[in-house]
């Protein structure tokens, strides 16, 4: 017979699947896989230089006319004598310590070439990044499920997402720097020279984000949690903000590779300084060691940057923690 | 009992921007096969005396620098936004899909080797890793539509994989073994025909990435080489000239533009047909 | 007294549709109300605009509408503030989507209690203690740094229920608040909301399942189409309902003396004599066990099923159930023991070998949408399980056609989607595919859940006709009891992987020799007894 009171429950009704896996375990993992991607484009680069077409040495030395001089430096640096495997092993210990090698023509070390154009492009897609990530939170959370106000934004956005970004500085740049003279015309003197080549590219990712951030918004309001909580009486806005956050994140890590390639671009629009223009340089005189060393840059950015969205999300959401319990 | 039939679905009238889209797509395409039909001049014929001219009743949008016409050279240009564009799409679309109903389909170590061969491929953003393979191949039409087509590939791939995955699983697959049907008719009938379903879509909506590509790889120099008319090419040539001669830096921006906007529209069109319809 | 809530003549629109409309509720403080009805009634509709909640294309309109005195229906967003979580309280169904899943317990419910502005900062957490402990759980202080998803559905109802009382509200509005979970569980939840009738706060149930309503409510206001059909103190609309849509709710429900009835027709009328169970057995299975990882879901499950019988297969979510459906579909392999069916052996046999004798055992799944692929016409999708049969052409149409008349659906649908068809419509279709190539054996894994208590029963019924016709033995999977009593010969009791207990329905069902029987069968909500 069972007795008229609820009886109290215990914490054998807590469904047996709160065994959460040691969250740092799947940190550890997200770390190793982004190590492995980074690995493999490494050992991608090397296996480029050699399965591209010609002898190592003219690739290396490029279009320039070729002294035995030079050869013998290329041999030597990069062991052409030595075996194979010796080879790719020398190369992979010089990445790791930011040896990128030499560029015979600029004659010059590549590591520290890169590392002084680091700093404006860095400048300059951190910039956009925020310009994107405002402008997506803000446009996506105010017009979530408003009707007129989603069609006015999902216009705007599909006019700027399908504007190319080079061609948005150059309308800016005719607009403010020629015309109205507000901002500076070319190079990165001051904070004013960021404004336009940060607006130009950041509106044009900012608005592909903000149409996915509102979808995953208004997916996240239609939910009955987000019922639940307007019937406890939280004001709407904490609710929309509150959602958009996570989504938020995880574009976030996709938006800086976008950036980071349309920073070359923009850097080319606006002639500031930076790795735009010792990439297209490199890129048209088939200057190798300049362009392995962008490459690998940018998967590193791209990796540091996934691993620490992934980890992100982990901590966020923890259903994400225990996932591998219920497959 | 008999249940009454149902009222028939009502003609819902296509809505205004997609009808809009479409015609532009259509006079595009116009342009991109017979572009002597539409341009009233040779798109390469320099004519010095009349250079930098603004936009007049004889050249509706202007001269450039020397002195070609813009308008021909807006509408000669569309061909290789148009041709380098959809192959490189095509060529994503074909080794995405099939690398992506593999992994799907085998599973196991395949899917993990196609899986990780993706991460690499993304790991390089879209531009970056168009610039290294041209930095191996030169630059040039053929060199630009492979370096964008593989680009594109993980998109497609990881798409058609995720699909296939949920389509193996779904009620219906599960239902068909219950008749006995062997696996390969499965596959056939019901999973490809699902995990293949949203590949036109989301083609079209990379058309208008790959658009924004190619006229930004050849703006970098890396596309079509002078004097071919090509809109990333004319935005290069036409920026040294803003502060004199706006109009050389706008027209094929402002095509450029106006095309992602009509595919992107018939894209997204397309996309939401398939929102109610997920396996 | 001022009435908690007033609505007179309430009519809420979409656009041009109407789907509710001359509606009068009144609920004073203290009273437990019902709103009952099927899907489509109009009832959650009209419960949502008690707190401003309804869609943002609904029109809204009344004679009267006022809450605690005050009118109600120009209220702006912050008015409703005011009201919703501090004079009324809300609680959905299902909690799992109900609750933010990224937010803990403890956070929750400090979300409820700051909106509420009952409570200082500072007093959350003791309040929040309280709250929990009035709800029942143990181990309060504990639950607060735990996850919806790491609860069970029962502990998960039971936060939600604690959220929606935080402000103290004199209403507490329940949505379907037991329909996701299990009887022993939705028996607990029904204590705690009878708790409120008892210290004398106000409950509005909305509810499509009556005996739950007779549980809980004073009065029962009965929802057809937007409109109320009936009205009044709950045991006399359920012992002597005037309407006619109302008689026949009553009659559909499933229970031990509609057995051999047929549920939907309007005078108690017979269903086709059984078929004789005769003969060796169909299926045997013998000793059979599966492992998923360490969880061992079915555990040593022994039991035989004659050709024509009808064996219901009761339990609890989780207690292995589906997975055996599975096993006897070939679908999944059993890590030990046996299955036999027809005398050969079925399980752990290649597929090769098994594919010819498929045909002979069919499913009919809890949602036959998932189990439809979306691009395929009803003909398509009947005719499709006759592949293997080597039926085609015009011989397929005919048994497709015929298929069609047996389950009572009009020519018309032939070339339509399953998505313009509606839940009843799609389980016809499904059981008209199920029976398409005759099968000696039908597994039918909860296939009226999902369905509304008046479609169920002409689906119940028409399962009962197709059996009969057919001679199939049919295996049914369910949760509730009482469409088990209705419908089996003999019943199998499955807790944690196990059978408890079986034989013969009226037997087990009456004289139950297992305590987990009992439990299930106490935890039927009772209705009150029928006048003749």
């Amino acid at each position: 017979m069972s007795s008229e009171t609820t009886p109290l429950l215990n914490a054998q009704d807590v469904s047996r699947r709160t065994r959460t896996s040691p969250l740092l375990w799947r940190i550890a993992g997200r770390i190793g896989s982004g190590a492995l991607v980074l690995w493999a484009a490494v050992t991608l680069s090397f296996i480029a230089i050699w399965l591209a077409p010609g002898d190592i040495v003219s690739l290396l030395v490029g279009e320039q006319v070729s002294t035995p001089a030079i050869e013998a430096a290329i041999r030597a640096e990069w062991g052409l004598d030595r075996p194979l495997w010796q080879q790719y092993l020398s190369y992979l210990w010089r990445i790791v310590h930011g040896d990128f090698g030499r560029s015979y023509m600029l004659n010059t070390d590549v590591g520290a070439l890169v590392a002084s154009q680091l700093l404006p492009t860095l400048k300059l897609t951190a910039a956009a990044l925020l310009v994107s990530v405002v402008f997506a939170v803000l446009a996506a959370a105010a017009t979530a499920h408003r009707r007129i106000g989603r069609s006015v934004a999902g216009g705007l956005e599909l006019l700027l997402a399908s504007t190319p970004s080079f061609w948005l500085g150059i309308v800016l740049l005719f607009i403010f720097s020629f015309t109205l003279r507000w901002f500076p015309v070319a190079g990165d003197r001051n904070f004013a020279a960021l404004v336009l080549p940060a607006l130009s590219l950041g509106l044009a990712q900012g608005a592909v984000m903000a149409q996915v951030l509102r979808r995953g918004l208004e997916d996240a309001l239609d939910q009955p949690f987000s019922l639940t909580l307007r019937a406890w009486g939280v004001p709407g806005t904490t609710v929309r903000l509150r959602h958009a956050a996570l989504p938020a994140v995880t574009l976030t890590g996709w938006l800086v590779g976008g950036l980071l390639s349309g920073a070359v671009i923009t850097e080319q629009v606006f002639s500031r300084p930076g790795l735009g223009k010792i990439t297209v340089d490199a890129v048209l005189a088939k200057d190798m060691p300049v362009v392995l060393a962008v490459a690998i840059l940018s998967a590193l950015v791209y990796v540091v940057m996934s691993t620490l969205v992934d980890i992100l999300s982990l901590l966020i959401d923890p259903r994400l923690r225990t996932q591998a319990e219920k497959e | 009992m008999p249940t009454l039939s149902l009222p028939l679905r009502p003609a819902r009238p296509v809505p205004f921007g997609l009808l809009l889209s479409l015609l532009f797509l259509a006079l595009l395409a116009l342009a991109a096969i017979f572009p002597g039909w539409l341009a009233p001049a040779d798109p390469l014929l320099a004519d010095p005396l009349n250079a930098m001219q603004p936009p007049s009743w004889q050249h509706w949008l202007g001269t450039d620098p020397l002195g070609r016409d813009l308008l021909s050279r807006v509408i000669y240009g569309s061909r290789y936004s148009l041709f380098i564009s959809v192959s490189a799409i095509a060529l994503a679309v074909s080794v995405g899909t099939l690398l992506g109903l593999l992994a799907g389909l085998v599973r196991g170590a395949v899917d993990e080797a196609i899986g990780r061969t993706l991460d690499v491929i993304s790991a390089f953003p879209d531009l970056l890793l168009a610039l290294m393979l041209i930095a191996f191949t030169g630059p040039g039409t053929a060199n630009l539509i492979i370096a964008l087509g593989v680009a594109s590939v993980p998109r497609f791939a990881r798409m058609v994989r995720a699909q296939t995955f949920l389509v193996a699983r779904s009620g219906y697959v599960e239902q068909a073994r219950t008749f006995g049907l062997p696996w390969p008719v499965l596959v056939w009938r019901h999973v490809l025909p699902h995990a293949t379903a949203q590949v036109p879509a989301l083609a079209t909506l990379g058309l208008g990435t790959a658009i924004i590509g190619t006229a930004g790889l050849s703006f970098l120099g890396m596309g079509p080489q002078p004097p071919t008319a090509e809109w990333g090419l004319m935005l290069a040539e036409g920026r040294n000239y803003l502060r004199n001669a706006w109009w050389t830096g706008v027209w094929p921006g402002v095509a450029i533009t106006l095309t992602v906007v009509a595919v992107s529209t018939v894209g997204r069109r397309w996309q939401a047909k398939f929102e109610g319809k997920r396996p | 007294m001022t009435a908690l809530v007033d609505i007179q003549d309430l009519s809420i629109r979409f656009g041009t549709q109407t789907v509710v409309s001359g509606l009068n509720l009144t609920i004073q403080p203290g009273e437990s109300v019902a709103l009952v009805g099927e899907s489509g009634s109009g009832k959650t509709v009209t419960a949502r605009t008690l707190l401003g909640l309804q869609s943002a294309d609904a029109t809204v309109a009344a004679g009267r509408f006022t809450i605690r005195g005050r009118p109600a229906l120009a209220n702006r967003e912050g008015e409703w503030r005011q009201v919703r979580g501090r004079e009324i309280g809300y609680v959905l169904q299902d909690a799992l989507v109900s609750l933010d899943p990224l937010r803990t317990v403890g956070q929750q419910l400090a979300d409820a209690l700051l909106a509420s502005r009952r409570v200082a900062p500072h007093d959350i957490p003791a309040r929040s203690v309280q709250l929990l402990h009035d709800a029942g759980m143990a181990d309060a202080r504990q639950r607060l740094n735990v996850y919806p998803h790491q609860l069970s559905g029962g502990l998960r109802q039971r936060v939600l229920i604690a959220c929606a009382l935080a402000g103290q509200p004199a209403l507490l509005i329940a949505d379907e608040p037991t329909t996701a979970l299990d009887m022993t569980v939705q028996k607990q939840i029904l204590t705690l909301l009878r708790r409120r009738r008892e210290n004398g706060q106000a409950l509005l149930l909305i509810s499509h399942d009556l005996a739950v309503v007779a549980e809980l409510a004073d009065r029962v206001l009965v929802m057809r189409d937007g409109k109320v059909v009936e009205s009044g103190e709950t045991r006399q609309v359920l012992t002597a309902p005037q309407h006619a849509w109302t008689e026949r709710l009553l009659r559909a429900i499933p229970t031990p003396q509609t057995r051999g009835l047929r549920l939907a027709s309007t005078h108690s009328q017979a269903l086709p004599p059984r078929p004789k169970v005769t003969g060796e057995p169909l299926v045997n299975v013998s000793g059979v066990h599966k492992f998923y990882g360490d969880r061992h879901v079915v555990n040593n499950v022994s039991f035989q099923l004659r050709a024509g019988e009808t064996l219901g297969v009761v339990g609890e979510s989780g207690c292995g159930k589906s997975t055996l459906a599975r096993l006897l579909l070939g679908l999944s392999e059993p890590q030990r023991g046996t299955i036999d069916i027809a005398g050969e052996r079925w399980s752990q046999r290649p597929e090769a070998q098994r594919r010819s004798r498929r045909a002979g055992i069919q499913l009919i799944a809890q949602d036959p949408l998932s189990s439809f692929d979306p691009r395929y016409t009803v003909e398509r999708i009947i005719g499709e399980s006759l592949d293997t049969a080597g039926i085609a052409g015009a011989a397929r149409r005919e048994r497709v056609l015929h298929l069609l008349d047996e389950v009572s659906l009009s020519r018309t649908l032939l070339q339509r989607y399953p998505r313009e068809l509606s839940g009843g419509q799609r389980q016809r279709v499904a059981i008209a595919r199920a029976f398409a190539p005759n099968p000696a054996l039908l597994i039918a894994d909860e296939p009226v859940s999902a369905l509304d208590v008046s479609v169920q029963a002409q689906i119940l019924d028409l399962l009962a006709d197709m059996q009969s016709e057919h001679r199939t033995a049919l295996l049914f999977i369910s949760h509730n009891l009482g469409v088990i009593h209705h419908l089996a010969d003999r019943v199998l009791v499955m807790k944690e992987g196990r059978i408890v207990e079986s034989g013969e329905v009226e037997q087990v069902f009456s004289r139950p020799a297992h305590p987990w029987t009992q439990q299930l069968l106490d935890a039927l909500p009772a209705m009150p007894g029928r006048a003749a």
